[in-house]
Parts: structure tokens; sequence; C-alpha cells
């Protein structure tokens, strides 16, 4: 689409730019700096002739800025690499005669953009199949697993579709990979890998608050079973001091009497 | 309520929690002091010889399977002075660190405030409190006394005293809601939301209480910001009370009380 876009405007260009009066100027001195200093000394809407061999494209900014023209001595002898992104090439200002020369790789300058370049070659084929087989062993062995603790009753069924859900998305994802790009193109993020990390951040990040809930509550209702526990341990100990039997040198306070009256019966509920 | 004042049925709730070396003390301090007061001791999952120690003075124990923590030590006190038909409770920590010489002071200002006041609270801070209160303490509580303060439009000095005694409506409010750790502070909260009163009186204390805290600097952090952060969610709380919230009344584990009494609670509460 960009590429499409970009041809365009270069044609459109190419029409306008013809008629107006443009000087040339050669690229001279080494390779390194011979086409900076070509750009630099370039006026605005020249075209600079690039000889054989392959010529370090600096002064990306002052190319665009100048709208110039790049032409070569033919696509097998004459090779620009741009330093830094190369967007410079992509500029709808400047026009690159690729008739006559190639464009090399961009020389990396630092490795983030090796990765938005990386992730921009990598829209296209999505993850290597290699990926793709381990995270769909990956997520079946979980999947599995998850079955198998149900069956073995050692996880309550409501958590167990709660995984096996993550599972399957997992899974979906890892075969559907073009269900991942669109997802990542939706949240604005380049690289469909992070996409999937942040989602699986979220996802965990809600299990866990709900796992605190969870055990909140029943931290609630260990302390109230506690408590319960603990009232009747007093009152079994009460009632068998009452019937003189103390096995437990429990010794019967003064007040007894009155409070043997008043002692609800135990109710079975 | 003055009126009927032989006939109040009184309770000490004393928890403890490895307090064997205190609590048969503690016990036969409030014996002397105020003997009209029945003795509960919470043994909180001890792993000494606390229960029967206070066994051995004649002390009801209830004995927690495991350690809830001061709130769910209280909490066990307030229900079985609710089941047992108490008309007044106490706090006394095991530790020694209230005087049970107070309990007369403190209850004859639960009476004499009659309607005046739900809890009295002992303070160490109206007065001379009677040991050293170490500055970061004294700054923690004075930090929860503003708010608290500010919040009931009463004027507050000690928040964390667990030096308290409260009548009916309070032992039936706390019996079925305390707050987890750290209680008082919350605790108080839970009090005027359900419009009951507080009162403070003048009491010292010891310092026996301090020297086992299990207040240190981490943990002092942990406190205000949780205490603070309780208070700040309370507020936005109508009712506070859980239990109330979910409807188990069986949460209590007993036969319901008087219902119409129950009823004249919870209309007051709203």
């Amino acid at each position: 689409m960009r590429r499409l876009a970009g041809a365009a405007s270069m044609l459109v260009l190419l029409i306008f730019a013809a008629p107006a009066p443009a000087a040339t100027v050669k690229v001279a001195g080494d390779q390194i700096n011979g086409l900076g200093n070509a750009i630099l000394a370039a006026e605005s809407g020249d075209t600079i002739l690039i000889p054989n061999g392959n010529y370090l494209l600096t002064q990306g900014d002052v190319l665009k800025e100048k709208d110039l023209t790049l032409r070569g001595a033919g696509t097998d002898l004459t090779t620009i690499t741009p330093s830094g992104g190369g967007d410079a090439l992509e500029d709808p200002g400047v026009t690159v005669d690729t008739t006559s020369l190639t464009v090399g790789p961009a020389q990396k300058d630092s490795e983030e953009e090796a990765a938005a370049d990386a992730a921009e070659s990598d829209e296209s084929d999505g993850i290597e199949a290699q990926a793709q087989i381990i995270a769909l062993v990956v997520t079946f062995a979980i999947f599995m697993f998850v079955l198998d603790l149900v069956r073995r009753r050692r996880l309550a069924e409501r958590y167990a579709i709660l995984w096996m859900t993550a599972a399957l998305a997992l899974l979906v994802l890892s075969i559907w990979t073009g269900g991942l790009d669109a997802l990542a193109d939706l949240m604005g993020i380049q690289e469909p890998a992070n996409a999937i990390f942040i989602i699986a951040f979220a996802v965990g990040f809600l299990l866990l608050l709900n796992f605190s809930a969870v055990s909140s509550r029943l931290g609630e209702e260990t302390k109230v079973l506690a408590q319960e526990v603990a009232r009747l341990d007093q009152e079994l100990r009460h009632e068998r001091s009452l019937r003189g039997g103390e096995p437990n040198g429990f010794s019967g306070r003064a007040a007894d009497p009155e409070q043997a009256q008043d002692k609800p019966p135990v109710r079975a509920e | 309520m003055a009126s009927e004042s032989p006939q109040l049925r009184k309770l000490a709730i004393v928890p403890a929690f490895n307090e064997s070396g205190m609590v048969a003390r503690v016990i036969r301090d409030i014996r002397r002091a105020a003997p009209g007061f029945d003795i509960v001791v919470i043994d909180d999952g001890s792993t000494d010889t606390t229960a029967a120690h206070a066994e051995s003075q004649g002390a009801v124990v209830i004995r927690h399977p495991f350690n809830l923590g001061i709130g769910g030590a209280m909490q066990s006190g307030y229900k079985y002075a609710l089941r047992h038909g108490y008309d007044v409770a106490v706090q006394i920590d095991g530790d020694g660190q209230h005087k049970p010489e107070y309990l007369p002071e403190l209850l004859a200002a639960l009476q004499t405030e009659g309607d005046e006041a739900d809890m009295v609270t002992g303070s160490r801070f109206l007065g001379e409190p009677g040991y050293k209160v170490p500055l970061g303490r004294r700054a923690g509580n004075l930090i929860f006394a503003v708010v608290m303060s500010a919040i009931t439009r009463r004027r507050i000095t000690d928040p964390t005293s667990g030096f308290r005694m409260t009548n009916r409506r309070g032992i039936e409010l706390f019996a079925r809601d305390y707050p987890h750790d750290y209680p008082e502070v919350e605790a108080i909260l839970m009090l005027h939301a359900h419009r009951l009163r507080l009162h403070e009186i003048h009491v010292s204390m010891n310092a026996r209480g301090y020297g086992k805290s299990s207040i240190d600097y981490p943990r002092s952090a942990y406190y205000m910001v949780k205490v603070l952060l309780a208070i700040f969610i309370g507020l936005f709380r109508r009712r506070p009370t859980a239990v109330e919230a979910s409807g188990k009344d069986e949460i209590l584990g007993g036969p319901p009380m008087d219902t119409g009494e129950l009823q004249a609670i919870t209309d007051g509460k709203r």
C-alpha cells in the first residue's frame, strides 16, 4: 500500500519535475562520504549521478529537503546503502531512479530500528512455523493438563473453564496468525509478539486479581469457621464440666449455673 | 440502663496469643478490680500453655484452632458476649497493658453517659499515659486521632487504644463484623457509620504491651497505610458490614437474637 503510494507520488513528481531545469551533480570522493558531500553541494531539484560502487547514503534530511533525484550507472553497478532507516528515499520529493541503481539494505544504527524493520518484514509472513509449532504443542499440553486436573478433581470446573479459555485463545492465535496480526494492528502495536505479551499480561493480571478476591473471601470464611470451631469446643468442654467429668482440667466458673440455663442448644444447621 | 445496673451482665474479653506468662495475672487482676465481670479468654492459636493458665484461673477459654489475629480474636469474644446475652463487654489485652482498675470507671462512664456513649475508650492521651509512649507510636496515633476526630466530629485522642468497653449495641455490631488486623481505628469508624457514640476517659497503661508489640517499623508503615486506606474506603461504604450485606445472620452460628431487638438495631443504623 505504502509502496504503491510512493510509486504513484514518484510518477507525479517525475511529471512535474521534468520541465524544471535541473543541474546534474556527479559524486566525487570515496564511497563513504562522497554521496553525502554531493547531496550537501547540490541545489534543490538537482540530479545526482552516482558512479560504480557501493555508496553510503548519508545526509538523508538534506536529501529530503532538496528534493533531489538519485541516478546510478546501472542496477548491477551502483548500489546505495542508506545509513539509518533510509526513509529519505521514500520521501515523495526524492526520486530514486531504480533502473540505474540498487538500493541496498539499510545500515542499522540502532537495535530499535532493526526491530522495527524486522516487524515490518514479519507482517507478511507472521510468526515463523517453528514458533507456531512450539506454541501449538505448549497450548495443547496446557489444555490436557487442565483437563487432567479436573479429571482428578484437583481443580474446580469453574477455574478449569477459565484456564481452558485462556489456553484456547492462545491456541487460536498461534494457528491463525492473521488474527494476531489484525489484533496487533488494532492495538497499534507493530510487533505481533508484543500484542500477545500485552494480552497475556492483562489476562494474567485479571486472573490474579480474581484470585485475590477469592482468597479474601476464603480467608473470611476460614475465620468464621475457626471461630465456630472454637465456640463449639468451648461449649463442649463446658457441657462436660457440668456433667462432672473434667477430662481436660476445665474448672467451672462461679456464674456457671445461671449460664447453663440460657445456653442455647447447639443447632444442627 | 443505669437503673438496672445490678442486673447488668458484664464480660471482660481477654485476647491472648502466647501469653502464658501474663494471662493468669491479668485474670486475677480483673477479678480483684472488677468482680462483677465474667471473663472470657480468647486463646488465638497459642502454641504455649496460655489456655491452660487461663483455665486454671477459672476463665472461660475459647481456643482458636489457629491464629486469626487480634481482629478475629476480638470478634470471637463479641460473638460469645452476644450469644450469652451480655450487656457490657470490655476488651482487655492479655499482655497486661491495660489496667483492670479502670474497669469501674469505664463502666461508670458508659452508664452515666447513658444515651451519649455506646463505647467508652480508655485513652492514654487525655492525661499522663503512664509509660513512655515511643515517639513514632505517638505520631501515628496523632494522625489517626486528627483524621478520626474530623470524621466523627468528636474529640478522639487515642483511636488506637484497645482498652474499650461497649454496650449491647456495640456488642451486636462487633459480633457481626469486626475489622481484620489492626482493628481499633476501623472499629471506631464502624461505630460512627452505625451512629453509635464514643466517649473517652483517661487511663494510664503499662508499657508491658509495647515491649512485645507486633508493630515494628516496616509493619507500622503497613499499619498506617492499611488503616488509612480502610478509613478512606470506609467513608464510601454506607453499611460497612460484609456479613449484613450478604444477609448471613447464621454467621453467628447460633440462634438469632431477639428479633425485635435486632430490628430496632438495624432500624437505628439506617
